[in-house]
């Protein structure tokens, strides 16, 4: 037990170390295998270019706090200490257009204040988290403010501030903002920015504190109750929603690993709470989500504050990739890594204190991976039988092809074959599938042999126990003749 | 009458767990070395049901095998127990000696043992779904072996039922001192150890130069 928890340690550390300390080096690439060791893999992102600015053509960033990309391609950019969105080519090679000014509909002139949070819908509406003026602003692409939501009037909203850090849209124009300082979830307003609650909420961790509560609850009078000590959950910190409406959360100080990152329908359930799934790094190494994004493939980005890591993980939140890290290096981040979004076969991180934006392409091993899992979670296990193989050629460390090889096997009918890649995927789980069909398929054509060495058996239990009575006999009759 | 062979004694002590071991005190049966042959396939048992179990229940980690905490789960904490049990029921005015109760516990451990090997069998042959028959085994020879090692302790000391709750309670206490003081040891001697061995390279350092 100590020795593997030192092998984990070490090889935490081993990486923090190459990560931070030798920061010219390549950037290392590592994996979990079924057992949760950290291993070494290939990498499935490579950082091509990290670019400020000026290199834009739009002046230095200074605290870039967002970042979306429209379907179209074209990428906003929530520049928060210079007060503006700046609009950048679909290219990321230019920016088109800056957004500093707006005009009321009275036609008075308001400014942006600290915005941390941009998102621009289908229809071409920008929404803004307007942090600093404590509102969101819902405008036209000409500037034209079409909607405000400042601070709600009603009786639910207990906040006494309202700080909106990020915030989206659903296709029929609700609108989420997540909002500093308030623990009930994402503020859910409707489409005419009437506020209408909260919406995925995280539940009362349990720690000592709440444990108290609930004694102290149980002695205390009504008056008491209701005076005080009720426990509250961690608020989330970031979320997206994905082309078939769910919604996606992470929470930054969530203690339980269930609650990191939650895949949220419409009725409010978590469904990713019963799969089992965990987010971040394993061991020793604290992650703390900011940011999270979905893209067209349902791929899973989330981005982490403490070690400056990218997590990517497939629909069904099985990891895929594990990109940057901390340092100055190109792909490295600094304390203070702030959005993550992906579009197609690139990822984008925005860097706080660095003022850049670090573009990550997909590698050949990582579109190989891709490959791969999307045909695998679309349940075409047989077409992908031939891109796990590929994957498994170029890294023979990646634990999920060893399950994709096995689910393909099974299908297929090679049983034997499924059983083996089950057994090193290290998953006792998809070795009981194949074992389960093997079993039976064995059963069906020796059920004969069974039977005819079942029956012999029997028989030679009667024989021999008929024997052994009659030589019992014998010896009684003899030691009584004596 | 009760002439057995020692297998048949341990076969009789098994299956009349309320005589047996009384009839075993009486007739002054009972032999060390079927004893230590139950405790080292108790050991061998252990080590299997670990590492050979059906795939389809657990994989081993074959990075990572080391054999002393198998060791210590069985032959030394057994022995642990004769002794802390030894010891306490000495001072109650239990009868037994210790090579009775090592002799008696070990005997009473046949369900346990037996349960171990039966399951690693026949968790080749099942699936995951039929895991309930695998639970049962281990429960009726967990329970069965439990219920023969209260009737062991209270035959080899001659006890009451409440005292020999009261022993068992004990014993377990002492185990754990026992465990205690063998961890303490250990470190103690490593700690010598490790200042023996620093000197001597101090010392071929020296003469070397």
């Amino acid at each position: 037990m100590y020795k593997k928890a030192a092998i984990y340690a070490s090889s935490v550390l081993y990486f923090l170390l190459l990560a931070e300390g030798m920061s010219v080096s390549a950037e290392v690439s590592y994996n979990y295998n079924g057992r949760g060791d950290s291993v070494a893999s290939q990498a499935g992102y490579k950082a091509v270019l990290a670019i400020s600015g000026s290199e834009l053509g739009c002046g230095e960033f200074n605290e870039p706090s967002d970042i979306f990309a429209t379907d179209s391609g074209e990428f906003f950019i929530a520049d928060k200490e210079n007060n503006r969105i700046v609009e950048i080519s679909s290219d990321f090679k230019s920016s088109v257009r800056e957004y500093g000014s707006f005009s009321e509909k009275n036609g008075a002139k308001t400014t942006l204040s600290k915005p941390e949070g941009i998102f621009v819908s289908d229809d071409g509406y920008m929404y803004i988290a307007d942090t600093g003026n404590s509102r969101i602003i819902v405008s036209d692409m000409e500037c034209n403010i079409k909607m405000t939501i400042t601070k709600p009037e009603s009786a639910i909203y207990e906040n006494e501030t309202f700080k909106p850090t990020k915030v989206a849209a659903d296709k029929s124009g609700n609108i989420y903002g997540v909002l500093n300082n308030v623990t009930g979830g994402a503020a859910f307003f409707d489409s005419s920015g009437e506020f209408c609650g909260y919406f995925g909420a995280n539940s009362v961790e349990v720690s000592a504190e709440a444990a108290a509560n609930y004694f102290k609850r149980i002695f205390a009078t009504d008056k008491m109750r209701a005076a005080s000590f009720r426990s509250t959950p961690t608020g989330i910190t970031g979320f997206d929603i994905d082309n078939e409406g769910f919604f996606y959360t992470v929470t930054e100080a969530s203690v339980s690993d269930s609650e990191r990152v939650k895949k949220i329908n419409a009725a409010g359930v978590n469904l990713f709470e019963n799969l089992d799934l965990t987010f971040g790094d394993l061991h020793s190494v604290k992650t703390r989500f900011i940011d999270i994004d979905v893209d067209d493939a349902g791929r899973i980005c989330c981005l982490d504050m403490e070690t400056g890591r990218v997590f990517q993980y497939d629909e069904n939140g099985s990891l895929l990739f594990i990109m940057g890290g901390r340092g100055e290096r190109l792909g490295g981040f600094s304390v203070q890594p702030t959005a993550v979004e992906s579009v197609g076969n690139s990822i984008y991180v925005t860097d706080g204190l660095k003022n850049t934006i670090t573009i990550f392409e997909e590698t050949s091993f990582g579109r190989a991976v891709h490959n791969a899992s999307e045909l695998y979670n679309d349940g075409l296990y047989d077409e992908a039988l031939e891109p796990w193989q590929e994957v498994l050629r170029l890294d023979g460390n990646y634990q999920a092809a060893y399950l994709g090889m096995s689910a393909s096997l099974l299908i297929s009918g090679d049983y034997k074959g499924a059983m083996e890649y089950a057994e090193l995927g290290g998953s006792s789980y998809h070795y009981n599938k194949a074992f389960e069909r093997y079993r039976a398929k064995w059963l069906d054509e020796n059920l004969s042999y069974v039977i005819f060495a079942a029956v012999i058996f029997v028989i030679l239990c009667v024989i021999f126990r008929r024997y052994r009575k009659k030589r019992h006999k014998i010896t009684e009759e003899g030691t009584e003749q004596s | 009458m009760m002439e057995l062979s020692e297998r048949a004694w341990i076969k009789h002590v098994i299956f009349h767990p309320f005589e047996g071991f009384e009839d075993l005190r009486w007739k002054k049966a009972g032999s060390l070395l079927f004893a230590n042959i139950v405790i080292f396939l108790w050991f061998i048992g252990a080590v299997l049901c670990e590492r050979f179990y059906g795939k389809q229940f657990v994989i081993a980690d074959i990075d990572e095998f080391s054999i002393f905490p198998f060791i210590v789960r069985t032959i030394v904490f057994f022995l642990a127990g004769v002794i802390s049990n030894w010891a306490v029921c000495t001072l109650l005015d239990g009868e037994g000696s210790a090579r009775k109760i090592y002799i008696y516990s070990a005997y009473a451990l046949v369900p346990y043992v037996v349960q171990l090997y039966a399951r690693t069998l026949l968790s080749h042959f099942l699936i995951r779904d039929e895991e309930v028959f695998l639970i049962i085994i281990e429960t009726v020879g967990t329970l069965w072996s439990g219920l023969l090692i209260f009737m062991a302790i209270k035959a080899v000391h001659q006890f009451s039922v409440s005292k020999t709750i009261w022993s068992l309670l004990l014993t377990i206490a002492g185990i754990m001192l026992i465990m205690l003081f063998l961890v303490l040891m250990i470190l103690l001697f490593q700690q010598v150890y490790v200042f023996i061995a620093e000197v001597y390279t101090e010392l071929e350092y020296r003469f070397r130069a």
